[in-house]
Parts: C-alpha cells; structure tokens; sequence
C-alpha cells in the first residue's frame, strides 16, 4: 500500500548560482522584482501546516486543462477506493494551460481556492520552476515513490526529468510522447516510397524524390505565431541528434553542433520541398493539407493521433501508419519525447496525503497505466508496463490495424531527457525568430542558433 | 474629340464598391464563423472550402447546449456584464457630475489620480485587487466579478468632458432656485442631458465586461459560474481544438453584443461624436 509521507518538508534556500558576468538587463531585473514578490508572497501559503485527512470521504479539488482527464480521474474513484482509506469524489476546475499556473499563483497568494490537485501542461510547468515556487507550493513525490520497491527504478527518467527541479519530483506525467512518424501508408506505397528509412539523410533523399515527382511533403514544421510550436518542430528533432535546450541545472544548452545540424536538416527539406511550412500542428491550413493528400507524412508525439489526425481527418482511418523515426548518421537517440501533462498535489493541505494517494492508485499502478492507455492513448511512465501482453496484441484501427507497441517497445529504452527552464518563455522567444530566420534563409543555421544563444543569455541575464 | 469624364458620375459606383469590398473583409471572419457553426469538426477547413455548409448540422450547438454548460455561461455574462454596465455608468456619471461641476478640496489632485490610473494595464493590479477582495470577505465572485467595471477612470473621464460641454451651469443655478435637492438635480436635470453619452458609454461598458477573460479566469474555480470567454476557452486549448463548438458558441456568444449594439447605436454615435462638430 502507498503511504505517503506525514512530514513537512523544510524549506531550504536554492544553492546560489556564480555570479553572472554581465550586469542584469531590465528584463531580468523586472522579472526578478516580480519573482521576489510572488517568492515573499507565497511565503505564507507555505508555512500555514494543517492538519492532513488520513482518513474517510474527501472531495479532491482537480484542476485541469481538458476535460478528458477530468473523465479518466472520475473513472479512477472507484480503484482509488479501493487501493486507499479514502472514499474520494471531486470537484473539476477546467482552463487553458498557461491560465492554471496564472490561476493557481495568484489564489496561492489570495490564500485561498487553490486546488488539490492540478494537470501542469509541459509548457506551462516551467513558470512553476521559478525561485522556490514549486517548491513551496508542491509535494515532493520523491518520498512516494520511494516507499513503493521497485518504482522508482521503473518510471522513465525520459517523463520524470522534466518534472523534476534539485532532485525533487513534483509532477506525475500522463504520457510517454514518444516522438514518431505517422506516414500515409496507401501513399507510400502508391508512390513506393521506403517506410522505414534508416537515416535522415536517406529520408532526405527519397522525400526530395517524392516532392519533385507527386508535389507531397513528408513532414511538417510550424512557421506561425505560436512560438511554443516553432521551437517544437525543431526541438524534437534537436533532442533526438542528442542536443537538448537545457541542462538539468537549468543551464542553456542550445549553442551546439548538434543544434546547427537538427535546424540545417529542417531548412535542407523545406527548400527541396520534402518539409512543408504549415501555421500550426493543428489549425486550417494542416487540416486541408492533409486532406489534399499534400503533406503524407508527420512527425510528432504519438499523441498526435489523437488530437491532430483522428478528428481532423477521421476519413483517413486505416490509411495512416507508425514508424520508428530516422536516427541522424551521426549520432543520438532513437527517437525524442515531446509534451505531456505532469500532474503535482499541492503541499501542506488537509487533502494532500489523500491526493497524492488518488494520483497514484489512477497513474503510477500497473492496472491504472494501462487503463490510461486504452481510456486516453496515452503511454505508460513505467517501463515494466510495456511489457504487459494485452498491451503488445493491441491493435490500432487508425492505424490499419497496426500494433503500436511493437513501434513504441523499440523506441523506448532510447528516450532522452528533456529539460526545462524557468526562463523557457523567453527562450521560445528568440530561438523561434531566430529559427523562422534560418528557414527563411536570413541566416545559417549555426548563425541562427548561436543568435537565439546570445539573445537569450542577454534578455535572461544568465 | 472624346467628351470628358464626368468625375461625379464615377464618384458613387467607385464609393460603392469600396464600401463593398471592406464590407466583405469585415464580414468575412463572421460569416465563417457561422457557416463553420453548422459544418461538422472535419468538415471545416475541407478542401475546396465552402461557405454553404454541406451537410450542415446543428448538432454543434446541440452539443453545446446539451453536453456543455452554456446556458449557465451565458446567463453568468449577460447578467454580470448586464449588472457591471447599469452600475457603472450610474457611477461615472455621478463622479464626472462631481468632477465637472463642484468645487472641493483635492479635486485636482484626485482627478489626476484617476487619470493618471488609466496608464495601468488591469494585469498589474490584478492579484493585488483579488487578495484585497478576499481578505475583505468581498470574493464571492457575484460581487468580485462586478467590482472592477463599476467606476472605470476612462468612464469617469468621459462623463466629466462632456457634462463640461453639454451642461450649462445656468440649468443647474435654475434648479436650485426652485428648490431642487443636489441628487435630484442630478437625476432630474443631468441624467437626462448625458443620454447619448450614457449610451456610449454604456455599449462600451458592457462590451468591456462581457469579454472579460483574465479578471473571472482568476476569480472562478466552479465552472458552474464561468463566464462565456471562460467557458468557450476550455474547448480550445493546444492540440485539442474543438473548432465545430467553439465556432457555434462564438456565434451564440456575439448575439447579445450584436443586440446591444442594435438597441443602443443612436445613442453610441451621438455619445461619440459629442465634440466632434463644433457648435
């Protein structure tokens, strides 16, 4: 049975950084000020102990940002019933992403309304890195997970390294989002084209192929307004080369080779025309795209099945396929992560031990991550997991019967580490601009990067 | 020799078409708007696109109205932004009669104040007015969800410009003579003189709060009580946009504004052209 911890935990000061070289810019002073007000704000919350249910009905205050996990943790009850001494029932509060975290922050430091529980969207986690917010304001799973043998040797460092700030877990991830490629298996194999290419470079060659011969692109980037989708585009292919935006101590890590070789891939394809520009994963123009049969071939997290083709282009099911992405000839992982939705409990409240105890019974058991799987599509955080045999039959009907874990099972133990930043917002900034530059052709690509580098080292004065 | 053009003539079909073409580009979001509303979600950006919906369908707004709580959202709005909107500008209109026509100590230094509090975008003070609301036993989001809209500066300040234009000293001095009280005054002779200007005023108020996003986003945890922009915004988020209902909700959304501004249009373009034509 998981038991959480009673204990408090103390507050300690973060470990001062060295001091930076450059005087702080205006930007970084402004954000510091209103840091250390939200940090001396929250102060309170922090230190007002209560006394924790152990025991008997509680009413969870969820907070979320789509209604489908707001279904699955209402499914969840009765096996949290089942598995706790608590009799659970919740209550839903549901708004955009980024507005949670400005919600949960200004009710923090209200003192009063903040919820029990809530969903922290991947790009919206970062604002909750800053100072000591997260950890005045979350549990430290830390201690949960080490109380259960074996679990924390068997979640994926992959989900828990972006959730995860001095060795602290704050947030329980909801998915595995495996980066993969979705292609039109009909049009592959109308035009025969390889499904599995073993490199980009050999994916490079077949795609200009299949662009100059039938006008279609094999993949997609993002070149609108949503800087978030910018960056994404090239991230995963970034993360996959080996390069990553961030150390684990939050120290950017953009200027790299491996950076100026991801984004030279991305500008090699949209000029030849195997990559096509679209405004947004999601929006109009995709959607047309994909029913024109223009753009054949996507790649994205596994989730985007779910939320990009299924309900845009339902009268493609059985026509679209999974792979296992091409590795870069000269290094770096199988595949990268891209997303996810990591859920935190609010520390020091009557209900935190009874949150904490829900959010494990529906997330980190065995039964609840493949019931995620089937309710929501979303892979499991456990490693063990993917190893159970109802999971491995399943098929996907999408997917022309395809089955999906015999895709995701190879990836897997070659997922990298993602980490995020509090200054991410600032980041995403000026490596899209920067990326939008390359692509156009104003810069090259090491220019454009080291570019976003030195804007970003400017504008966070660090 | 040919005979010469005749500007006049050409003058009125070139205005036309002009006027013509910017009415399509200002309808032409609208108009797919509503034409999306009764498309089905993977029908929406078909390919080629159609403004005729085909087949069309209501059950987004069916679904709206069945599965989702709209009916609470709107209601919430209408009767929130219908509140915020009486009491403000009953509001305004009494401190910019106060402003224009009263002489008291500090007047200078509180009128530039208030001015000065226009500079002040409203996500600054927003967690400050929120923790003051709470720790004053005011939260209770009936009343929060008013508050910042009853005595809006940029009211206060067209009220008090135009009773300075529009209401001579010499009607009040009259009233007083014949033993009118200072309220009275105001609501017997000022208030009816503002008409035009309360209607601006008004629309815009109304428009203000109906549209509210952060303010109710920040206030509302029971999403029983969210307002429309609150509500609308929980079927649209990233990856999983629900353009067939937030399309339908969109077109319900912007009735009330469209009814508001139907009603109240005579006195929106008197109450915005006050000044504009010298006398």
């Amino acid at each position: 049975m998981f038991t959480p911890s009673r204990h408090l935990h103390l507050y300690r000061p973060p470990t001062p950084r060295s001091p930076s070289p450059r005087p702080p810019s205006r930007r970084a002073l402004l954000r510091g000020a209103a840091g250390l007000g939200v940090t001396a704000a929250l102060a309170a919350c922090g230190q007002g102990a209560t006394t924790p249910r152990t025991s008997g009905d509680v009413t969870l205050a969820l907070w979320t940002h789509d209604q489908n996990y707001e279904k699955f943790f209402t499914r969840s009850i009765p096996a949290a019933d089942r598995l706790t001494d608590f009799a659970y029932r919740l209550s839903t509060t549901l708004a955009g992403a980024p507005d949670l975290v400005t919600k949960l922050l200004a009710q923090a430091v209200a003192e009063r309304g903040v919820p029990d529980m809530v969903g922290f969207e991947m790009s919206a986690f970062p604002r909750m890195l800053r100072g000591d917010i997260a950890e005045r304001l979350l549990r430290d799973f830390g201690e949960d997970v080490a109380k259960v043998p074996g679990l924390k040797e068997d979640l994926l460092p992959a989900r828990t390294a972006p959730f995860s700030k001095d060795g602290k877990l704050y947030g329980l991830d909801s998915d595995t989002p495996l980066v993969v490629h979705y292609y039109r298996r009909d049009l592959f194999e109308k035009y025969g084209l390889p499904v599995a290419a073993d490199t980009w470079e050999e994916f490079a060659k077949f795609g200009e192929r299949a662009h100059r011969k039938h006008d279609v692109a094999l993949n997609a980037v993002v070149t609108g307004p949503d800087v978030n989708q910018v960056v994404q585009s090239f991230q995963m292919l970034f993360n996959q080369r080996g390069g990553g935006l961030f150390d684990k101590d939050q120290n950017l890590t953009l200027d790299s080779p491996e950076a100026a070789e991801a984004l030279e891939f991305i500008c090699r394809g949209l000029r030849a025309g195997f990559i096509t520009p679209v405004s947004d994963y999601f929006g109009g123009p995709m959607q047309a795209a994909l029913k024109q049969g223009k753009v054949i071939g996507v790649l994205m997290a596994t989730w985007f099945k779910i939320y990009g083709l299924m309900p845009n282009v339902p009268e493609q099911k059985g026509r679209w396929g999974m792979a296992a992405p091409p590795r870069f000839s000269a290094g770096g992982h199988a595949t990268s992560t891209s997303g996810g939705t990591g859920f935190g409990v609010l520390r020091d409240k009557p209900n935190s031990r009874a949150a904490a105890e829900f959010l494990h019974s529906a997330y980190l058991t065995h039964e609840a991550q493949v019931r995620r799987f089937h309710e929501l599509g979303y892979l499991p955080t456990r490693a063990s997991v993917y190893k159970d045999k109802a999971l491995l039959r399943t098929t996907d009907a999408y997917l022309g019967g395809q089955r999906p874990f015999d895709v995701y099972t190879a990836l897997l133990d070659d997922a990298p580490r993602v980490y995020v930043s509090p200054d991410q917002s600032i980041l995403n900034d000026v490596l899209a601009g920067c990326l939008l530059s390359a692509y156009r052709g104003d810069l090259t690509p090491r220019a454009a990067i080291r570019k976003a580098a030195a804007d970003f080292r400017d504008q966070a004065g660090r | 020799m040919s005979a010469p053009v005749n500007v006049t003539v050409l003058r009125r079909p070139l205005l036309y078409t002009t006027l013509g073409v910017l009415l399509l580009a200002f309808t032409a979001p609208l108009l797919w708007a509503v034409s999306g509303s009764f498309k089905r979600r993977g029908d929406i950006f078909g390919y080629p696109p159609k403004l005729i919906p085909s087949p069309a369908t209501l059950a987004n707004f069916r679904s709206l109205l069945t599965e989702q709580p709209f009916g609470r959202w709107f209601l919430m709005s209408a009767v929130v932004a219908l509140l915020a909107t009486v009491v403000s500008v009953f509001v305004c209109a009494l401190a910019g009669y106060g402003f224009a026509k009263f002489r008291f100590a500090g007047k200078r230094f509180l009128f530039g104040v208030m001015f000065s509090s226009l500079s002040i975008p409203f996500a600054v003070i927003l967690v400050p007015l929120f923790v003051i609301l709470v720790k004053t036993g005011l939260g209770s989001p009936w009343f929060a969800l008013i508050v910042p809209w009853v005595a809006p500066a940029f009211g206060i300040f067209m009220m008090q410009q135009y009773i300075v234009q529009s209401v001579p000293d010499e009607i009040l001095e009259a009233a007083r003579i014949d033993g009118a009280s200072e309220f009275g005054i105001f609501r017997r002779v000022v208030l009816p003189l503002l008409r035009p200007s309360l209607g601006a005023l008004g629309v815009w108020q109304f428009l203000q709060s109906y549209n509210s996003f952060l303010w109710p986003l920040v206030l509302v945890s029971d999403s029983s009580q969210y307002t429309l922009p609150l509500g609308l915004q929980t079927l649209f988020r990233a990856e999983n946009r629900q353009y067939d209902l937030v399309l339908a909700g969109s077109v319900l959304a912007v009735l009330p504004a469209v009814l508001v501004f139907v009603l109240l249009r005579k006195q929106l373009l008197e109450g915005l052209s006050t000044g504009a034509v010298k006398g």
